[in-house]
């Protein structure tokens, strides 16, 4: 009799499957990928992103329980990255960007691991590029910032997945980013690519 | 009895005695009064002295003292002493060892002649002690020959134990009180040479300070041994030789010694002389300023000649060698008929600066300096009013401190220095490098500082300092660098006058900054073109730390000028603000593209597109502290006026008058009772919205407590009907600036010319409502109400409405609508969409435009069918909306029979759509058999029914089908 309910037991847990609901880490990095490389291609390195790989769903980054039966991951899809909002934005900081260069560039502005730009240093700068690079900057991040937003509100993501829009987009920026431009790594060290 | 007895032979005995006594005493008494005795006395010591003695008069007082008046002795005729009374009080126990016990000599004149005091030959001996000498403001005639004599007045003596009778020639102890000191000197004859020893001995009460380290009590903080030789027939040879150890003079001492050779012509009337003296420590003060302690040791040395018959000294060389540098002088010093300097050279080399700081005004002193001086003097002229000529330069010195660094600074100060008055003119002074880093991390800097100066300095009044001051490439920079100022030239005209006694400094002048460049925070500002200017007059007040401004006018080229008066109190601690600001004729247009524009208009781009005029004039009252201050007064803009570069629509010419009180940090709370607002006007003479013009209005406005608020309700006369806007209301415009509200109201707005001047699809109709209450917060624009509008025959009920972001590039509109009898005919006629008729319905909810394009909504509108409404749609909106639902020409779908027919009959025709992230869910107004029916026909012909097999559609296909519809003219049907 017991054997019988140990049976049941057995197949009643191994029946559970657990879906988890995700942030889908691999659509973000294809969006931020394609997103990157409207507004700052073009004479940069292109990017070496291993396709196939970013294709692969990613681990899980998040999951809301763990258990002991095998959890079905469901199935991603691309997200969504194009309204009226993001266009602009989009446009903002394309069109920011040829500004914005000559001072990475120089070296006096950085990716930060957030995915925003910010001043490294103002050695070598006149107090007019000093000004223009602040401004450019704060207007940069500002856009960038409600960038990551809307990407969030598109897809219905929740409040506390911009953090982890910030990060895959700064790493496509990073990835993106010519050579000799500063990168912040995710320690905070400023490396040059 | 036996007692009795002795007693009484003992009483008698003392009373003989005593009657003796008295009766000697008497008899002395009378004797000392006799004329007889006098004579005698006088002759007796005439025959010892070889001097004629004359006394007035000699009297006797209690219990010895003999008191002479009227005493002259002469020499051969020449007067040696002339006393109105000398006192001689005689002890019977000094009497025994021949010695006086006191002579006090009142107001005696006693004449020396030189020449015999030093022929040592003519020295006589008394071999007569003087316990007690007191001369009393006495008088020395040192007579040098040809009846010339020096004189020295006021001379008070106290010597103890004067020694003249033995072959030493004379000892005694002197009280020294303005040295402090006591003076044993003792004087030495022998044949044709006299040698005198002098000792100084420090006191403290009657006690001898002991020397520091030293177990030699005779050795004395001053020691000098004069040795006088007839060198016939030269003349004499005095040789003077000494040491001063930690000898005070006044709070000072000084360590040294010193020797000199002076050779005296027997005719008595040139003495040369040559000398050194050598110094380990010393101090001295100048005025009132004491130098500092010099431990290095220095030497002088000099040679001259004094002309006794002249009474005229001539410094051929003195050198000077020491720690604070080297001099060469030459000089002559007259002393007769006073002490005259005449010809007067001195060269100053290798002076250190440090050695000059101590003259510096008290904040400078801590500085630590590097660097020589040099200087060349000329000075001439009586004691003490020597008139001193010269200029005294430097080159590459360097001044550091923790704060402060000038390096490669160069002076020049020719000056003239006369009875205790300085002039300066033509001062230069160099730097080539400043450096001042302030307490919070603050940094000023400069390449070059040049001044010319001329500096004036008289007793009992103030400095005065003049000239003009020129900064090359200066720079400063905030601690945490978000304020930096660089390649400033600025040149300044200064009238400087600093009342030490008063601790008050005054300040006029005026400077000019001809360029430089400037970051505050996001600001740059270039200062070439704008070329800022103060003119200044205040008053710095030590005593209180107060500033007090009585002018400051601050001006920028294209901007206008601020004249400021009022004081700062609190100058260097927490400044505390009581000033009064008035410009007269400020250029807004100026201030807001040079402040504004340029700084912005990357965050906000409209304010690239504004354009601003006019002129302003205000004054207010500033009070408070940096942190938190107030301001009150009154704002005036003349002809102002606020258009788009574009010219799409425009504000003025206006004119507003308006009393104004702010607060910073924060306003006072609303709680707080507050007298009467006073309001302003704000009188708008035109405004033009495209081709649209608004009449004049006037309206009243108050800016109270950072509140600014129109209180009146502002029609404007529009489109061919009226907005009106009531309670219009900044909470606090200073801080939250973006807070606003407002209700709104709309009549008879005409669309025809509304929608042409939007660049829209021009439609007629008119736009009426009321919004009673429109907020703004911070990005967020919300309504509460509703707006109608009355158009193709139908209504449009919009509410409500949100806008975000309305001065930025992501500019958003929210709204819904309510759609109401809306005749299609007319719409589709305005839209160029083809013929439809019929009357439609519904609802768009959730609409958000974003930057002018949709970025959601969701729609449900469909035809509804009323009595005597028409449903037809003609073949042109059938293919646009065809092309619209599938993206292909209808052509091929209305073959056969349709090409008959211009127009079909409906049933039905409407849609339910959704979009958002730029697909566009469209379905029917039915759904049968899994179809979406766009347009349901009629029973009867012509009729058509469209379907929809792509529900969904993209952003970028919406655009292709709407670009086709819109350059597809004529009907493609076939």
């Amino acid at each position: 009799m017991w054997q019988r309910s140990l049976l049941m037991a057995t197949l009643l847990v191994s029946a559970c499957v657990t879906v988890n609901i995700y942030f889908p880490a691999a659509a973000v990095e294809r969006a931020a990928d394609q997103i990157v490389k409207e507004t700052w291609g073009g004479p940069g390195e292109p990017p070496k992103r291993n396709e196939p790989q970013s294709r692969i769903p990613s681990v899980p980054q998040s999951t809301e329980s763990w258990s002991l039966v095998p959890a079905a991951y469901a199935q991603e899809a691309d997200i969504n990255v194009s309204n009226p909002a993001i266009r602009a934005l989009k446009d903002s900081i394309k069109n920011r960007s040829d500004l914005i260069k000559p001072f990475m560039d120089r070296g006096s502005v950085g990716i930060n691991q957030d995915g925003l730009l910010a001043i490294r240093t103002t050695d070598g700068l006149s107090l007019k590029e000093r000004a223009e690079v602040q401004q450019l900057v704060e207007a940069e991040n500002r856009d960038r910032e409600a960038l990551y937003l809307e990407i969030a509100k598109a897809n219905n993501f929740a409040r506390d997945a911009v953090p982890k829009i910030k990060r895959i987009f700064a790493k496509s920026w990073a990835d993106q980013a010519r050579p000799g431009w500063w990168i912040q790594d995710a320690q905070g060290a400023w490396k040059r690519k | 009895m036996y007692g009795h007895f002795m007693r009484r032979p003992a009483i008698r005995t003392l009373s003989i005695l005593a009657v003796l006594l008295l009766s000697a005493y008497i008899g002395l008494y009378l004797l000392a009064k006799s004329q007889r005795f006098q004579r005698w006395l006088t002759a007796q010591l005439a025959q010892r002295t070889g001097y004629t003695i004359e006394v007035g008069g000699l009297s006797l007082q209690l219990p010895l003292r003999f008191v002479a008046s009227g005493v002259q002795v002469f020499k051969s005729a020449e007067p040696i002493l002339q006393a109105p009374q000398i006192v001689i009080t005689l002890s019977p126990w000094d009497f025994i060892s021949k010695t006086i016990h006191r002579i006090q000599l009142n107001q005696p004149i006693l004449y020396f002649d030189a020449r015999q005091l030093l022929d040592s030959s003519t020295q006589g001996s008394l071999g007569v002690a003087i316990r007690h000498l007191t001369i009393y403001e006495g008088a020395l005639i040192l007579k040098t020959g040809d009846a010339r004599s020096i004189d020295f007045r006021s001379v008070s003596l106290s010597a103890n134990d004067l020694n003249l009778g033995q072959t030493i020639g004379l000892t005694f102890r002197a009280e020294l009180p303005w040295l402090k000191s006591q003076a044993e000197i003792s004087v030495r004859s022998q044949a044709g040479e006299a040698e005198a020893e002098i000792r100084i001995h420090h006191t403290l009460g009657n006690r001898v300070l002991a020397l520091p380290g030293s177990n030699n009590p005779s050795r004395g903080h001053f020691r000098a041994n004069v040795k006088l030789r007839k060198n016939k027939p030269q003349g004499w040879v005095v040789v003077a030789a000494g040491d001063l150890n930690q000898f005070m003079i006044g709070p000072d001492t000084t360590t040294g010694e010193f020797d000199i050779k002076t050779e005296i012509d027997p005719a008595f009337q040139e003495a040369a002389f040559a000398g050194r003296l050598a110094v380990t420590e010393f101090t001295r003060r100048m005025g009132s300023i004491g130098l500092t302690k010099a431990t290095q040791p220095a030497t002088a040395t000099f040679g001259g000649h004094y002309s006794i018959s002249d009474q005229l000294l001539h410094l051929h060389a003195v050198h000077l060698q020491s720690a604070w540098g080297t001099a060469e002088a030459t000089a002559a010093v007259g002393f007769a008929p006073r002490v005259n300097l005449a010809k007067g050279r001195a060269t100053l080399r290798q002076i250190p600066i440090e050695a000059l700081q101590q003259f510096f005004p008290e904040p400078l002193r801590a500085l630590a300096v590097k660097g020589i001086v040099e200087s060349e003097l000329e000075f001439a002229g009586p004691w003490p009013t020597v008139e001193i000529k010269g200029i005294a330069r430097s080159h590459d010195a360097q001044i550091a401190s923790e704060k402060l660094s000038l390096a490669r600074l160069s002076f020049s100060a020719p000056f003239v220095w006369t009875n205790g008055s300085v002039l300066a003119r033509e001062v230069q002074i160099q730097a080539n490098s400043l450096s001042v880093n302030r307490r919070d991390r603050a940094t000023f800097a400069a390449d070059e500082i040049r001044i010319n100066a001329v500096l004036e300095k008289k007793p009992a009044d103030a400095l005065n300092a003049s000239g003009k001051m020129r900064i090359l490439r200066g720079r400063f920079a905030a601690g945490d660098g978000s304020k930096v100022g660089e390649k400033i030239d600025l040149n300044a005209h200064f009238d400087t006058r600093v009342a030490a006694e008063k601790q008050v400094t005054s300040l006029a002048g005026n400077l000019r900054i001809d360029q430089g460049e400037l970051l505050w925070g996001r600001f740059f500002g270039d200062l070439r073109a704008r070329r800022p200017a103060a003119d200044f007059d205040l008053d710095y007040a030590a005593a209180d730390d107060t500033l007090r401004l009585r002018r400051l006018s601050v001006s920028l080229a294209g901007i206008g000028s601020v004249d400021i008066t009022g004081n700062v109190e609190r100058v260097t601690e927490s400044p505390l603000l009581r000033l009064d600001l008035k410009t007269d004729d400020l250029q807004p247009a100026g201030a807001f593209d040079y402040f504004i524009r340029d700084t912005l208009k990357r965050s906000y781009p409209i304010l690239d597109r504004l354009r601003i005029a006019g002129r302003m004039n205000f004054s207010v009252r500033l009070d408070g502290s940096a942190e938190q201050w107030t301001g009150q007064g009154n704002m005036h803009i003349r002809a102002g006026e606020v258009r788009d570069h574009s010219d799409k629509w425009q504000i003025g010419p206006f004119d507003l008058v308006l009393p104004f009180r702010v607060q910073l940090p924060v306003p006072p709370s609303r709680g707080e009772a507050l007298p009467a607002i006073p309001t302003g006007t704000l009188a708008i003479t035109s405004a033009r919205v495209g081709s649209e013009s608004i009449p004049p209005l006037r309206t009243t406005v108050a800016a109270w407590n950072n509140a600014l608020e129109f209180r009146q309700t502002i029609p404007i006369s529009i489109y061919g009907g009226t907005i009106e806007i009531g309670n219009l209301r900044w909470q606090d415009f200073i801080n939250h600036a973006e807070t606003v509200a407002f209700s709104l109201s709309a009549k008879n707005l005409q669309l025809q010319k509304l929608t042409e001047d939007l660049g829209w699809y021009r439609f007629a109709g008119t736009l009426s409502g009321s919004i009673p209450n429109v907020e703004s917060t911070g990005s967020v624009l919300r309504t509460q109400g509703e707006m109608q509008m009355e158009v193709f025959g139908g209504k449009v009920r919009i509410a409500p409405v949100e806008v975000k972001n309305p001065f930025s590039g992501l500019f958003s509109v929210r709204l819904n609508a309510r759609f109401e009898d809306i005749h299609l005919e007319l719409a589709s006629e305005t839209f160029e969409f083809g013929r439809i008729s019929g009357i439609v319905e519904g609802s768009v909810n959730d609409l958000i435009v974003t930057s002018g394009q949709p970025a959601q909504f969701i729609a449900d509108l469909q035809t509804v069918a009323k009595t005597g409404a028409s449903q037809w749609i003609s073949v042109e909106a059938l293919n646009k909306i065809t092309v619209l639902s599938s993206g292909n020409e209808a052509g091929a779908l209305y073959g056969g029979l349709a090409t008959f027919f211009d127009n079909f009959r409906y049933s039905k025709l409407g849609f339910k759509a959704t979009l958002k992230n730029d697909n566009l869910m469209l379905r029917g107004i039915e759904s049968r058999d899994g179809k979406e029916y766009l347009v349901v026909g009629t029973l009867l012909p012509p009729t058509v029914n469209i379907i929809s097999h792509t529900q969904q559609i993209g952003f970028g296909e919406l655009l292709r089908r709407l670009e086709r519809i819109t350059e597809s003219g004529s009907p493609q049907i076939k």
